[in-house]
C-alpha cells in the first residue's frame, strides 16, 4: 500500500507535466484542427530559454520564469504568424509534415545554439516533504501544486475573461465568430502563445528533474498519447489523459517492467481501438 | 515535345512510354551497375545507403504515396527486416532464406497493423502506427535473446550459395538488383487493376467504394507490400549498419523516411529515388544541419504535397 502511494505520487506529478504539454496540443487543434507535432520541443526550447535567462544572464529564479514564459509566448505567437498560419485549410497531412519539420529545425537549432551538453538550472526548490511516511521531492510536489494553480487559471480565464471566451468561441465556429466582431486570426496567434507559454512552463518545471537536452522535445510524444487517451478536443481530458499516462509509467516500470517503455502507448492503441473519440471526450466531436 | 502517337490500347500499359523513355532508363540501369568500377569503396558505401534508403522509401511510398494511409512508424517494419534477416544469418542460414523470411515476417507485422488501422484515417492513423513504431523499438531492446538487447547484436555478412558478401561493392550490386527487381514490382503493381484501386481510394474513399473496389482489402493489401518492401530495406540496413542496436529504429528514422517521400513528391516513383540522394548529400554538411533542408524546401514541393492529398480530405 506504501509503495502503492508512493507510485502513485510521482506517477501524478510526471502526469502534470504530460498534462500539460497536452494542454497546449488540445488549444491548437481546438482552435485551428492542427495538431502541432513540434509541441515537445516547444517545451524544450522554453526550458533553454530559462536556461539562458537564469544561469547565463544571471536573473533571478523568479524573475527568470515570467520572463521566459513572455518570451515563449512571443515566440509561438511568432510561428503561427509567419509560418503556421499559411498552411490554414490545407490537408492536414500538410500540417502534420510542417509541424514535424519544425520540430526538427527546433531540435537543430538548440543543438547548434546550446550544444547537446546536458544543462541544468538551479532550482530554489529543493529537499524532500514526507507525509505519512511518503517520501517526495519538493520539485516534484512543486509540478502538482503549478499545474493545479495553471488549471484554475485557465478555467476561470475561460469562464470568465472576454479573450478566453473569444477563443472559445472561435474554437467552435470560425465563422460565427467572426461575424460576432471576434478578431480571429489574432485570437489564433493569442491561442499559440498561451499553448507555447503553457509548454514552457512545463519545460522549467521539468528542469530541476531530468536535464536540459535538444532531445527533451520527444517527451511530446507521450503528451500526445495523453492527448489521444483523453480525447482530442477535451482540454480536462488532456490533463487527465496526462495523468493516467503519467500514473502507468511508474507503475508498469515497478509491476510489468517487460513493458514499461511501451505500455503507455499499448494503452492508446486500446483506447484508439474501442474508444477513438477518448476517455473523455466532449459531445461535441470535430470530424476527423 | 514529343508526340504519342497510339495505335493500341496495350501501349497505354507499357512501362516505358517510348524509345527515349527505354534508352535513357537502360542507360541508368547500366550506369548503375557500371559504378563500382568508376567509385572507390567510401562513395560506394554511401550510394549503398541512398539505395536502402531509397528501398524504404519504396515501401513507404506505396502505403503513403500511392493509397493515401500516412505512416509515421515505417522505421517498425525496417528494424523487424533487419532483425530478422540477422538473427536467420546468425543461425547460419543463407541469404536466400534470411531475406525472404525478413520480408514475410515484416509483412505479417505489416497485417497486424493493417487490420486496426484501415479503421482510422488521417491523423488517428499516424498516431497508431507511431505507437506501432515505439512498441517495436522496446520490445527490440527487451528481447535479449533474439536482438541482444540495448547493447545491440553483430550482423554476419550477406551469403548467396555458400559465397560470403564481404566487398561493399559487392553489397552494392546485391542491393541495385533487388531495388531494381522491388522498383519494377511496384511499377508493375501501379499499372494492374490493383494499383488503379489503390490510387482511387487515395483519391477518394467514397468513390472507390461506388466503383465496386472494397479500400478495407486495398488498404491492407498496401500495408503488407509495404512493409515487405520495407522489411527488404532492413534486411540490408542490417548489413549495411554492420551493427544492430533498437535505437536506430526510432521515431526520428520514422520520420526522416515519412519527410523523404513528402519532399520528393507523394505518389511519384521519381520522387522516392530524388530525394534519397539529396537526403544523404545534406546530411554530411555538419551533423546539426542535417534534417534542416526539411523545413525550407517544403514550400518547394508544397504544391505538389496539397495537389495529391487536397483529394483525400
Amino acid at each position: 500500500m506504501h509503495e502503492f502511494l508512493q507510485l502513485l505520487i510521482v506517477g501524478i506529478s510526471q502526469g502534470c507535466i504530460y498534462g500539460l504539454m497536452a494542454l497546449g496540443f488540445v488549444m491548437i487543434y481546438k482552435a485551428t484542427e492542427m495538431v502541432n507535432f513540434a509541441q515537445g520541443d516547444m517545451m524544450m526550447l522554453g526550458s533553454f530559454v530559462a536556461w539562458t535567462l537564469i544561469m547565463d544572464l544571471g536573473m533571478p529564479f523568479w524573475l527568470g520564469v515570467p520572463a521566459t514564459l513572455i518570451i515563449m509566448a512571443l515566440f509561438g505567437a511568432l510561428v503561427d504568424i509567419l509560418i503556421v498560419r499559411r498552411v490554414i485549410g490545407q490537408p492536414q497531412f500538410a500540417v502534420v509534415i510542417l509541424t514535424l519539420g519544425l520540430g526538427i529545425v527546433f531540435r537543430a537549432a538548440a543543438g547548434m545554439i546550446w550544444g547537446q551538453v546536458p544543462l541544468t538550472i538551479d532550482s530554489p526548490i529543493s529537499g524532500f516533504s514526507s507525509f505519512y511516511g511518503i517520501v517526495i521531492g519538493n520539485e516534484r510536489l512543486a509540478i502538482i501544486v503549478v499545474t493545479a494553480l495553471l488549471i484554475v487559471i485557465l478555467w476561470a480565464y475561460f469562464r470568465y475573461s472576454k479573450w478566453g471566451i473569444a477563443m472559445k468561441a472561435a474554437s467552435q465556429n470560425q465563422l460565427a465568430a467572426y461575424y460576432s466582431g471576434i478578431p480571429v486570426r489574432v485570437i489564433i496567434s493569442a491561442v499559440w502563445a498561451v499553448a507555447a507559454a503553457i509548454s514552457a512552463l512545463a519545460g522549467i518545471l521539468l528542469a530541476p528533474i531530468t536535464l536540459i537536452e535538444p532531445m527533451n522535445g520527444l517527451l511530446g510524444i507521450k503528451a500526445f498519447a495523453a492527448a489521444v487517451i483523453g480525447g482530442f478536443g477535451s482540454m480536462p481530458g488532456a490533463i487527465l489523459g496526462g495523468l493516467i499516462v503519467g500514473i502507468i509509467e511508474p507503475f508498469a516500470a515497478a509491476y510489468v517492467p517487460g513493458v514499461k517503455g511501451s505500455m503507455v502507448y499499448i494503452v492508446m492503441l486500446i483506447v484508439l481501438a474501442l474508444r477513438p473519440q477518448g476517455l473523455f471526450a466532449q459531445i461535441h466531436r470535430k470530424k476527423l | 515535345m514529343r508526340i504519342l502517337f497510339k495505335t493500341n490500347y496495350k501501349q497505354d500499359l507499357n512501362l516505358a512510354k517510348h524509345g527515349g523513355h527505354r534508352f535513357w532508363y537502360g542507360l541508368l540501369v547500366l550506369i548503375l551497375f557500371a559504378t563500382p568500377l568508376m567509385l572507390d569503396g567510401y562513395y560506394i558505401g554511401e550510394a549503398t545507403r541512398v539505395l536502402i534508403y531509397a528501398m524504404a522509401g519504396l515501401g513507404l511510398m506505396v502505403l503513403t504515396g500511392f493509397t493515401g494511409q500516412a505512416s509515421l512508424g515505417h522505421a517498425a517494419f525496417l528494424a523487424i527486416g533487419a532483425y530478422t534477416n540477422a538473427w536467420f544469418l546468425a543461425q547460419g542460414f543463407s541469404s536466400l532464406v534470411a531475406l525472404p523470411m525478413a520480408a514475410l515476417l515484416s509483412m505479417i507485422g505489416g497485417l497486424l497493423v493493417a487490420i486496426p488501422a484501415t479503421r482510422m484515417s488521417g491523423i488517428y492513423l499516424a498516431i497508431a502506427t507511431l505507437a506501432f513504431a515505439i512498441i517495436v523499438e522496446d520490445f527490440a531492446g527487451h528481447l535479449t535473446g533474439i536482438t541482444g538487447g540495448n547493447r545491440g547484436m553483430m550482423v554476419d555478412v550477406p551469403m548467396l550459395f555458400g559465397y560470403k558478401i564481404w566487398q561493399s561493392w559487392e553489397l552494392y550490386l546485391f542491393v541495385l538488383s533487388i531495388l531494381v527487381v522491388a522498383t519494377l514490382l511496384v511499377l508493375n503493381i501501379l499499372r494492374s487493376p490493383l494499383g488503379r484501386a489503390m490510387i482511387a481510394v487515395r483519391d477518394s474513399e467514397i468513390s472507390s467504394k461506388a466503383l465496386g473496389v472494397n479500400p478495407m482489402k486495398i488498404k491492407v493489401f498496401a500495408f503488407t507490400v509495404s512493409a515487405a518492401i520495407t522489411g527488404l530495406a532492413g534486411a540490408f540496413l542490417a548489413h549495411y549498419m554492420l551493427y544492430l542496436t533498437p535505437q536506430i529504429f526510432g521515431i526520428l528514422l520514422s520520420i526522416q523516411l515519412l519527410l523523404m517521400i513528402v519532399l520528393g513528391g507523394l505518389g511519384t516513383v521519381h520522387g522516392v529515388f530524388f530525394w534519397s540522394c539529396i537526403d544523404r548529400r545534406t546530411g554530411n554538411w555538419h551533423i546539426n544541419f542535417k534534417r534542416c533542408p526539411a523545413i525550407f524546401d517544403w514550400r518547394f514541393t508544397r504544391n505538389r504535397t496539397i495537389h495529391f492529398w487536397s483529394h483525400t480530405n
